[in-house]
């Protein structure tokens, strides 16, 4: 996960493009041509389903994230021409702010997580690589004695 | 006594070229470039002193030198490429600054990174080079100057709102740099904690093998090893596994 997240990547990319002055779908098309993924599968998906007319609905609400699902339909808004710069600029805060807190909870988490493999498999591996051998002398001197 | 003479001369020789490439491409000062000539100038002569009983390994020795600065250039690289996006945001803030006080892009991207010091000016000239002579090919070789330089590229032909853009940008660089660093640290933790509990197994690994001998436990020993990397593997798929839910 290190990096931007891609939900906001593809705003990033959005907003770039609209402060250079240049079309939505422009911004999409960098993001698409730049990053690869399951997020930017999604959203070539559903940039196709726009081009051909369809509906992008039942797309949109298979995503988990709510985030993700309201910023495509604020781009749907966006390349069908109306203005969405300040409403980008808000989503970013919010998402930036999801972000931070989605960071802070992994970063929380992450100790004890890893805990796991490190007291199932590989403080067992310490212990019989420490021990074994003393066993094996301690049992094979009975044997020999 | 010539024949060492003369083979300490030649690898003092391919050593000297090879720090002067070294030194025109990270734009090494003089003063040290005179200093590490005459590092290599007491070295090989040392070397010559020292295996003066064979000349086979001097030549290794001399090898080894000529391969470590051969490779010198890579690693040194990619360790100031992975610096360099830090020296972009201070360069968008002279820029700016540049801007502000009524000079033209380019005027205030030139003096900004004349500014700046050694090889990230070399590589930073690049960049007005090819803002200069609207090259759209650039010749850096990190991805993020391609994309820095094709963002400086379009504010230079765009001619308007110019300082505001350079802000987007600058702004744009900050939270990416913010980002890396935060979701970086996720990464680091896991790398931290495989690289702690390899180094504890290696030692404990060598202390039981030169107490116990390895064929007297090489049962255990590979059930051991077996059984940590397999914990290894775990906690690296938990890093890949770790995906943005956002």
């Amino acid at each position: 996960m290190e990096g931007v997240a891609p939900p906001l990547e593809l705003l990033l990319a959005v907003k770039r493009t609209l402060e250079k002055g240049q079309p939505t779908k422009l911004g999409v098309h960098h993001y698409l041509k730049n990053h690869e993924g399951e997020f930017a599968l999604v959203v070539a998906q559903w940039l196709a389903l726009l081009q051909q007319g369809q509906d992008t609905q039942t797309l949109i609400s298979s995503i988990a994230s709510q985030h993700r699902q309201i910023l495509l339909q604020l781009l749907e808004r966006g390349l069908r021409g109306e203005a969405i710069y300040n409403m980008l600029a808000t989503l970013e805060e919010e998402i930036l702010e999801a972000c931070h807190e989605e960071l802070t909870n992994i970063l929380a988490r992450l100790p004890f997580i890893l805990l796991v493999p490190l007291l199932l498999l590989q403080f067992p591996a310490f212990l019989l690589l420490l021990f074994g051998p003393l066993l094996h002398n301690f049992f094979h001197s009975f044997g020999g004695g | 006594m010539l024949i060492y003479f003369l083979i300490s001369m030649f690898g003092q020789v391919l050593a000297h070229r090879t720090l002067l490439v070294i030194a025109q491409e990270f734009a090494i000062s003089q003063h040290s470039l005179r200093l590490l000539k005459i590092l290599n100038v007491l070295l090989m002569s040392l070397f010559a002193v020292i295996f003066h009983s064979s000349p086979v390994t001097l030549w290794l020795f001399i090898g080894i030198i000529l391969i470590t600065l051969k490779f010198f250039s890579p690693i040194f690289r990619f360790f100031l490429l992975r610096r360099l996006s830090s020296a972009l945001i201070p360069l968008l803030d002279s820029v700016i600054l540049g801007l502000q006080s009524g000079k033209s892009f380019r005027t205030s991207l030139h003096l900004a990174i004349e500014n700046q010091s050694g090889w990230r000016r070399n590589q930073l000239r690049e960049i007005y080079n090819s803002i200069v002579t609207s090259e759209n090919s650039v010749s850096a070789k990190s991805a993020l100057l391609k994309a820095f330089t094709a963002e400086l590229l379009e504010i230079d032909r765009s001619q308007n709102r110019i300082v505001e853009q350079v802000r987007a940008l600058r702004r744009h660089l900050k939270l990416r740099e913010n980002f890396r660093r935060r979701s970086g640290q996720v990464t680091q933790q896991i790398k931290m904690q495989a690289i702690i509990v390899t180094a504890l197994f290696l030692a404990l690994l060598s202390f039981v093998i030169a107490q116990f001998g390895f064929a007297e436990n090489r049962f255990l020993i590979s059930i051991s090893v077996f059984i940590f990397i397999l914990g290894l593997f775990w906690i690296f798929s938990m890093g890949r596994r770790l995906k943005w839910k956002v």
